[in-house]
């Protein structure tokens, strides 16, 4: 079964900030690998700063858009990254889950995909 | 087995339906098909057994028709086929069953019964979901049953097991007890903690007339007796049917003939269960000699002090004192503290205890907890100072809405007077 890791991370926490005690870009490469070498990788992707994203939203589907500049302002929780794995069951997903760098200082949400 | 068909398969419902349930589930992955085709079996013996008589093995037999139920279902329908294609699942055949096959019933399944609670105590279910879960898959009470021994609306409870289910289907929470010794030992302490949760909700239920629900109690007991029997190497399931027994040996004391509680000082230990102590000590011996001690092995040894002992002032408190101090370098715990600051009074001084109990003041888990206020007003009384007794005794009524509870506040309000 395919789960969806979500590497949430928050903005007021001082740990996703660049400073010593976040897991550093070399420690998400090296998990990324670790996975791939477990043949259990089916995707994913990293994001940029939330502060770069555009925020769209309508009142109803025929209503103008209203577009505002960053992230959803009233949620201080965003999303970093996500990847994909394909195992047999949620608790194989989740002990891989806690390997995950992004659980340090963050936290990782595990969600099954939606198989359509 | 006798007696007439219907009376036959109503015993069976009450005693088999979890461990049916639990085997079909662990077979075909799926809770729901087997709750259906259990369901299924047993009407089919309602009809067939009045006629045809009640087959040798009633248990297997109900086992082997529900099999064949399910493996129809799943061939019949693409949605389940679909749904278990990623098991890796033996499909059982659907031929007549061979003599060996039907004996073979549902006598010796605690595996399966243990997969059903490591599944219904998986972190990734809120802890009163759990409870819900673990008394209608495991004890195989009705839903109705539960929503009455948790004081929940049907509705309500019946919402929780929805939720749990789905939450176990999507998320494909495994039906198995973990394999891994670290994994195991984290889910096994969630399922005790759900079956000690068990006990004492119907230990001393907060409201009505009623102190005791023993459909909880007892459940409690048979399902820890299960985690055991499929685990009997476990400290701490050892520890916890120990820990059951004694303090259910002290069921007939422990309520008057008024239906109120009666304070362990004054019960009459000579009707405490001889039998059921000597099989909790027992076990409490055995759990207390394991290489690891765990928090269930504590309470427990602190319960076999309490029944060794002939009344309270012969109690063993120094070796209470010392198990709770165990206890709390394993975490701070305000109720822990509160029963360590009663036993110093008992080994010091009332005095000494109500200084700690007194320190404990404001800590709100405790403010909530009647047994907190009464305590003090205990200590209060030792060290006569009534009028501080009775307040404390009227903070304990506040919170009691029970009412046996309540005519037990108010008969120690009346001795003060």
């Amino acid at each position: 079964m395919k789960y969806v890791m979500l590497l949430m991370a928050n903005l007021d926490d001082a740990r996703c900030g660049d400073d010593g005690e976040a897991p550093s870009e070399q420690d998400f490469i090296d998990f990324d690998r670790e996975l791939e070498e477990a043949g259990i990788l089916r995707g994913g992707f990293a994001l940029t700063d939330p502060e770069l994203g555009t925020t769209v939203t309508k009142a109803s589907s025929d209503a103008a858009p209203v577009i505002t500049a960053g992230p959803y302002a009233e949620s201080r929780e965003f999303v970093g990254g996500t990847i994909v794995i394909e195992v047999d069951d949620l608790d194989e997903a989740l002990r891989w889950a806690a390997r995950c760098p992004g659980a340090v200082g963050g936290r990782v949400e595990v969600r099954p995909m939606l198989e359509i | 087995m006798t007696g007439r068909p219907d009376e036959l398969l109503a015993r069976l419902h009450r005693d088999e339906w979890a461990r049916l349930v639990a085997v079909l589930a662990r077979q075909f992955g799926d809770i729901d098909l087997a709750e259906e085709v259990a369901q299924a079996a047993m009407e089919t013996a309602l009809v067939r057994w009045p006629n045809d008589g009640v087959p040798r093995s009633p248990s297997a037999w109900l086992l082997t028709t529900a099999r064949r139920a399910a493996v129809d279902r799943v061939r019949r329908d693409a949605v389940y086929t679909g749904k278990l294609a990623g098991y890796a699942l033996e499909r059982p055949s659907t031929a007549p069953p061979a003599e060996s096959e039907a004996i073979a019933g549902l006598e010796d399944v605690y595996d399966e019964q243990l997969a059903m609670m490591m599944a219904c105590c998986h972190p990734a279910i809120g802890p009163a979901d759990q409870i819900a879960m673990m008394l209608r898959f495991a004890a195989g009470l009705t839903t109705q049953e539960v929503a009455a021994g948790l004081l929940q609306s049907d509705s309500t409870l019946q919402a929780r097991i929805t939720r749990a289910k789905k939450r176990i289907a999507a998320n494909r929470i495994p039906l198995a007890v973990p394999r891994e010794a670290g994994a195991l030992s984290e889910r096994l302490d969630l399922v005790l903690s759900a079956i000690s949760l068990i006990y004492t909700t119907g230990y001393d239920t907060p409201v009505g007339e009623r102190v005791v629900r023993a459909e909880l109690t007892g459940e409690a007991l048979r399902l820890a007796r299960i985690v055991l029997g499929a685990l009997p190497e476990e400290a701490e399931a050892e520890a916890l049917v120990g820990l059951l027994l004694l303090t259910q040996a002290r069921e007939a004391a422990r309520i008057d003939e008024d239906g109120v509680p009666v304070a362990l000082e004054d019960q009459d230990r000579r009707r405490w269960d001889a039998a059921m102590i000597a099989e909790g000590t027992a076990l409490v011996e055995r759990a207390a000699r394991r290489p690891t001690v765990g928090r269930f092995t504590i309470q427990a040894a602190i319960a076999a002090v309490h029944a060794e002992a002939s009344s309270i002032e012969r109690t063993d408190w120094r070796q209470i004192v010392v198990l709770y101090d165990l206890l709390l370098a394993r975490g701070d715990d305000p109720i822990v503290r509160m029963n360590r600051a009663i036993a110093i009074a008992r080994r010091d001084s009332p005095a000494e205890g109500l200084v700690l109990l007194r320190n404990l003041e404001g800590v709100p888990e405790l403010e909530r907890h009647h047994p907190f206020h009464a305590s003090l007003a205990l200590l209060y009384t030792e060290v006569g100072d009534a009028e501080a007794a009775r307040a404390a005794w009227e903070r304990a009524l506040d919170l009691v809405e029970g009412a046996p509870q309540r005519r037990f506040i108010q008969r120690r309000l009346e001795d003060l007077r």
